[in-house]
């Protein structure tokens, strides 16, 4: 042990004093080195706190209130001052689920219209995205040119596709024009594709798969790069078909894509139908193309006023996608 | 430099250029506003959600900073739902404008919460004169009705407003329930297009002789949008069909749907629809799209309101070419005319964010004196809620017409109906599905009555 010479007066230190302030200075030093990156990450953490969690706690409380929006409720710090805020507890999920005859008649149709859409769109996607996945994945001429052409809807405003296909649709437009330049006259809607209600659903439904296919595409394509060459050669040479290629290497190699594009679709049917639906058919002709989305915008954003009716609702779509999205993971794993 | 030092300085750069960026976000959102108020000038905001008001708001605006020096900032926020949005974010974050423009009526909530300021007392008999008959006092006063109907509905966020009590006043008027007819179709099917049909037959049977001779369709209105044909056809031809009384007494749950009188108009309706009179494509046209229509001559008659004409005009369409008159009523009615009266539409008031709540209050008075809402009117071809001159000088082409159509007497004024949500949401989609051919006039009565029973149930009663 070194000695140190003293002066008069002087305290010292313990050595395993000095030791262990030694370790903790370095601990504190090692702890900032290694945290320091935290420090960048705290913008957008405030920034998750704030527009992500706070919002999303803010709804689900609000949707045991019945509030019209002007001042009167807050979580930070706990407020709902009557009359306009008034605790409602379960009265909002009840009103359209049962309790209001009028409200729930228009949930229960608008809710069977998006599962319309959910199974149609997601099985359209799937059936023409997949085929053209790996049709593009052959080394053909324009195969480029091809794909460009494919991605177009992606990159397109979602408002000049809905006006554009509004006017496809129109009675005059140019689906009934092909029809009948085709000799198949006897389809077209006289009343306009969106005026018809036989076949409204079914006309978003198309712009709909319109609309999702790209993506898919692009998913697929993706995948079908990391599936071996190897496999594909081995097929041949035990003599399967195109077909027997899709259906044996192919699709199941291609299941955990198709799990990440069954949920994408359900979300973009359940969630975010509306803003088609409000700009095409406002929910009509006479309710038949009504969904929830657009039933939580009323709510919400009309005249009426009712937030913690549109957020009960927004919620309660919310728990169904997200079940729905668990149970898809859970069948296309057991199949693994 | 050892290894330890550079390391140590490396941390300490690290801390410190994060600890830049933090504070640099922390300070962009505490960040306010940069303008510092004038403290020699006073500077006036308006809000409105109609972009065609704006130029004539603007020029009253120059002509009370002409007057007082006091500058109004007048901005449109478009459409509706975005308007009704920037309300509710403005009102939580203290930056509502000095004057907010509102949908008559519908500004109980508003003053519940204390958005807009009490201004009875300032609202003297002077004042209240220049108004419309029917205006002020029907949808800018708390009436003992509108307060009894809070008080019984256990979901009205409104139950502190009180009777009599006022808080904006209406400066923009205005009345659906108008016809407009193409002369020259009408002509071209061999009608008299100088008269008006008497009758809603007469009507009819000019949409088929239109049908008939031309490649016209006979009627078009913005049948997308549910209310038009409820509120513009329906509503009016109830009233005449009907009377006063008893069309309040359906609404209000005391008469039913399925009275005759009722019928009669859901199955004029019906064959509307039936001899397929609409225009193609019907259920998917708009409000505007619709008079687009009519002023290309794809329809005889388009069912609008007293802002329709303007419309029309700025496409092109000649005053002389058009015949315009109130929806007439069923053969037999209790009415044998519809008399219209002018509806306050657009209501403005001071908010609790005003700085200046009396230039603010000035300004309405202002901007509801007649000469000023003769401007109004001329610049934006819309009726103010305010009595002006039918001087074409002074009010443009458009408004005497309208004028002269409006009266002090007509039986809405006297009405106490209350249409309920929910019914009226059944109806609405009933009446579309006349056109889809979906439903029955008594079918779709007797869903409106259970849902107009279950809506007045809900609030203690009918």
């Amino acid at each position: 042990m070194a000695q140190t010479s003293l002066r008069a007066g002087q305290v010292t230190t313990p050595p395993q004093i000095q030791l262990v302030r030694k370790k903790y200075r370095r601990t504190l030093r090692d702890v900032l080195k290694a945290n320091s990156g935290f420090l960048f990450i705290v913008p957008a953490i405030i920034i998750f706190l704030i527009f992500g969690l706070y919002t999303v706690i803010y709804s689900v409380v609000l949707s045991f209130f019945r509030w019209n929006g002007f001042g009167g409720f807050s979580i930070l710090p706990p407020s709902c001052q009557y009359p306009a805020c008034q605790f409602a507890g379960l009265e909002n999920y009840q009103e359209f689920l049962y309790k209001n005859p009028t409200a729930s008649a228009f949930f229960w149709q608008g809710l069977g219209n998006n599962l319309i859409m959910m199974v149609a769109v997601t099985v359209g996607t799937v059936v023409i995205a997949l085929p053209l996945a790996v049709a593009l994945n052959r080394a053909v001429r324009g195969q480029a040119f091809l794909r460009l052409v494919m991605m177009l809807p992606m990159v397109t405003a979602g408002i000049a596709i809905y006006y554009v296909w509004t006017f496809i649709y129109n009675s005059d437009g140019l689906l009934n024009a092909a029809l009948k330049l085709a000799g198949l006259g006897v389809l077209q809607a006289q009343a306009g594709w969106l005026g018809d209600p036989s076949r409204a659903l079914g006309a978003l439904i198309l712009v709909m798969i319109w609309g999702g296919v790209p993506m898919t595409v692009l998913l697929y394509l993706a995948g079908l790069q990391t599936i071996s060459k190897d496999l594909y050669e081995a097929a041949a040479l035990d003599g399967a078909s195109a077909l027997q290629k899709l259906r044996l290497i192919i699709w199941p190699l291609l299941r955990p894509v198709t799990v990440i594009v069954v949920i994408l679709t359900i979300n973009s049917t359940l969630q975010q139908s509306y803003e088609m639906v409000y700009l095409m058919t406002n929910g009509g002709p006479a309710g038949h193309t009504s969904v929830v989305g657009l039933q939580i915008f009323n709510y919400g954003f009309g005249d009426q006023r009712q937030l913690g009716i549109a957020s009960a609702m927004a919620w309660l779509l919310f728990i169904g996608v997200f079940g729905l999205a668990l149970l898809n993971l859970r069948v296309f794993r057991s199949k693994d | 430099m050892s290894i330890q030092m550079r390391t140590r300085k490396l941390t300490w750069t690290h801390i410190f250029s994060s600890s830049i960026v933090l504070l640099c976000f922390i300070l962009a959102a505490c960040g306010g506003d940069s303008q510092a108020p004038s403290s020699s000038s006073v500077s006036l905001t308006m809000w409105t959600w109609k972009i065609a008001h704006v130029p004539g708001l603007k020029a009253i605006a120059q002509n009370f900073e002409a007057k007082t020096g006091i500058k109004v900032n007048v901005t449109a926020y478009n459409p509706d739902d975005v308007y009704r949005t920037k309300i509710t974010t403005a009102a939580q974050s203290g930056d509502l404008p000095d004057i907010l423009s509102y949908w008559s009526s519908g500004q109980w909530d508003l003053a519940s919460n204390g958005l807009l300021t009490d201004i009875t007392d300032k609202v003297d008999s002077n004042w209240q004169s220049n108004f419309l008959a029917g205006t002020y006092t029907s949808t800018s006063v708390v009436t003992q009705t509108v307060f009894d109907s809070c008080q019984k509905d256990p979901k009205c966020t409104y139950k502190n407003i009180k009777v009599g009590h006022a808080y904006s006043v209406p400066y923009m008027a205005g009345q659906a329930m108008y016809v407009y007819g193409n002369k020259t179709l009408l002509q071209q099917a061999g009608l008299d297009a100088n008269n008006p049909p008497k009758t809603a037959e007469d009507w009819l049977a000019m949409m088929q002789a239109v049908k008939a001779k031309t490649s016209a369709s006979g009627l078009v209105t913005g049948a997308k949008n549910p209310g038009p044909l409820d509120r513009w056809l329906f509503r009016p031809l109830l009233m005449t069909s009907c009377g006063v009384e008893t069309y309040d007494n359906i609404f209000n749950g005391k008469d039913s749907f399925t009275n005759p009188c009722s019928l009669r108009v859901l199955n004029w309706m019906q064959q509307v629809a039936t001899d397929k009179l609409w225009v193609p494509d019907i259920l998917q046209t708009d409000i505007d799209p619709a008079d687009l229509a009519f002023s290309q001559g794809k329809a005889a008659f388009d069912v609008g309101g007293t802002y329709t004409l303007s419309f029309l005009l700025a496409q092109g369409m000649k005053s002389s070419d058009i015949i315009s008159f109130p929806v007439p009523p069923l053969q037999g009615s209790v009415y044998n005319q519809l008399l219209v009266n002018a509806v306050a539409l657009i209501d403005a008031g001071v908010s609790k964010d005003s700085q200046h709540p009396a230039e603010a209050l000035q300004f309405l008075k202002f901007m509801t004196q007649p000469d000023q809402a003769a401007l109004f009117a001329k610049t934006v071809g819309d009726l103010p809620a305010v009595k002006i001159s039918t001087d074409p000088a002074q009010v443009g082409p458009v408004i005497p017409g309208i004028l002269k159509g409006i009266s002090d007497n007509s039986p809405f004024i006297q009405s106490k109906a209350q249409p309920q949500n929910d019914p009226q949401d059944v109806l609405e989609v009933g009446l579309q599905q006349f056109i889809t051919g979906e439903t029955t006039p008594a079918a779709l009565a007797q869903k409106v009555d259970a849902s107009n029973k279950a809506a007045w149930a809900a609030k203690g009663g009918a």
